[in-house]
């Protein structure tokens, strides 16, 4: 039982840093034609500490710049809000996905495969900095 | 006044009009596919368990395309098409839709479509960054049959008017520069070239899937 503790707790800093309340998952990006020059990132943070904390940057491996946006229906179209930050609750959560919040991968230096994975490195207020894995997948 | 003719020669032709019917028929029984396509003629008016005309919206169009020619809307008649308009540069909303445009046209084929019958089309409002090579590449990403077709601003507002597709640019302090704030919906236009439906983003992936199956039915 201890050794499954044990075991859990290491699986969980794999995607939190120690002591971090904040835990990261689902971390993708869209794999896209090897001309495209810009992509997204999208994954689920989570935040089970009793403080509010906010993503204010994002640095992707293989990307000039990294911005947080956001799509959202305006009328009949769909319109793209650069974001200086994403808040995330106290014990709540926030997902970027499609059609939504997104990291934005501007300035691509190598194509994005399928099955690759890229390293980013988030930025939050409180938390400071976290590395997380985002697998290319197409969706 | 003509000569009367030889009633031996009538003959002779009568019987090598009818040599050449009877082959014509069997190269045709032998080729046609049960269902032909429609090519020609009058447009029917959709049946009660298809899709409704989507009225006031769609029509002819051509386009310089990524095959190397241009491209009419009318050269397609006889296939299903989808169609969709956006930019190669849009990180989102864009490839979220092809994808799931694709998605759809595999779906299709393993059910056993006719896929000759289908064909996707992008149109890019974004002629400034995306020259035909890079949408060719671009598009065949998402699917190998997709042609993508790019105007200039001018040609472009008139398919886009027709559509009623709403796109504006939008000046951003992003690193990406200027984007577009558009409308996403997927065009199913049916082998007359009528517009039959409107496919967004809210909508599952399989209503794309069952409307070109019936309108390939019809």
């Amino acid at each position: 039982m201890k050794r499954i503790l044990l075991l859990s707790l290491a699986m969980f800093a794999t995607v939190a840093q120690a002591g971090s309340p904040l835990l990261l998952r689902d971390a993708w990006i869209r794999a896209m034609p090897p001309t495209a020059k810009t992509s997204a990132a999208y994954l689920v943070i989570e935040n089970q500490g009793e403080q509010e904390d906010a993503l204010v940057g994002a640095q992707v491996d293989g990307a000039e710049v990294t911005e947080l946006h956001e799509m959202a229906h305006e009328g009949h179209a769909m319109t793209m809000r650069q974001r200086s930050e994403i808040v995330v609750p106290a014990g709540g959560v926030v997902e970027l996905k499609p059609g939504g919040l997104h990291l934005m991968l501007i300035g691509l230096q190598r194509p994005l495969v399928m099955g690759e994975t890229r390293k980013a490195l988030l930025q939050f207020r409180q938390a400071g900095e976290i590395s997380v894995e985002l697998d290319v997948r197409s969706r | 006044m003509s000569e009367p003719v030889p009633p031996r020669r009538t003959l002779r032709t009568v019987l090598l009009v009818l040599a050449g019917v009877l082959l014509l028929s069997l190269g045709t029984w032998m080729t046609v596919p049960p269902v032909p396509p429609p090519q020609d003629g009058e447009a029917p008016q959709p049946r009660a368990n298809s899709l409704p005309l989507v009225r006031d919206i769609g029509g002819e169009f051509r386009l310089p395309a990524t095959t190397g020619r241009e491209l009419a809307l009318s050269d397609l008649r006889g296939k299903v098409v989808l169609l969709n308009f956006g930019f190669t540069h849009c990180p989102d909303v864009c490839p979220t839709v092809l994808m799931r445009m694709g998605g759809a046209l595999q779906e299709l084929a393993l059910q056993g479509a006719d896929m000759s019958r289908v064909q996707p089309l992008f149109v890019t409002f974004d002629p400034e960054r995306d020259t035909l090579d890079h949408l060719r590449e671009y598009v065949a990403f998402f699917h190998r049959s997709f042609i993508g077709l790019r105007g200039d601003d001018e040609q472009v507002r008139d398919v886009a008017r027709q559509y009623k597709v709403i796109y504006l640019r939008q000046d951003t302090q992003s690193a990406a520069g200027y984007v577009f704030q558009h409308s996403d919906f997927v065009y199913v236009i049916d082998a007359w070239g009528r517009v039959r439906l409107l496919v967004g983003s809210k909508d599952p992936e399989a209503a794309l899937v069952e409307a070109v199956k019936k309108l390939l039915a019809e």
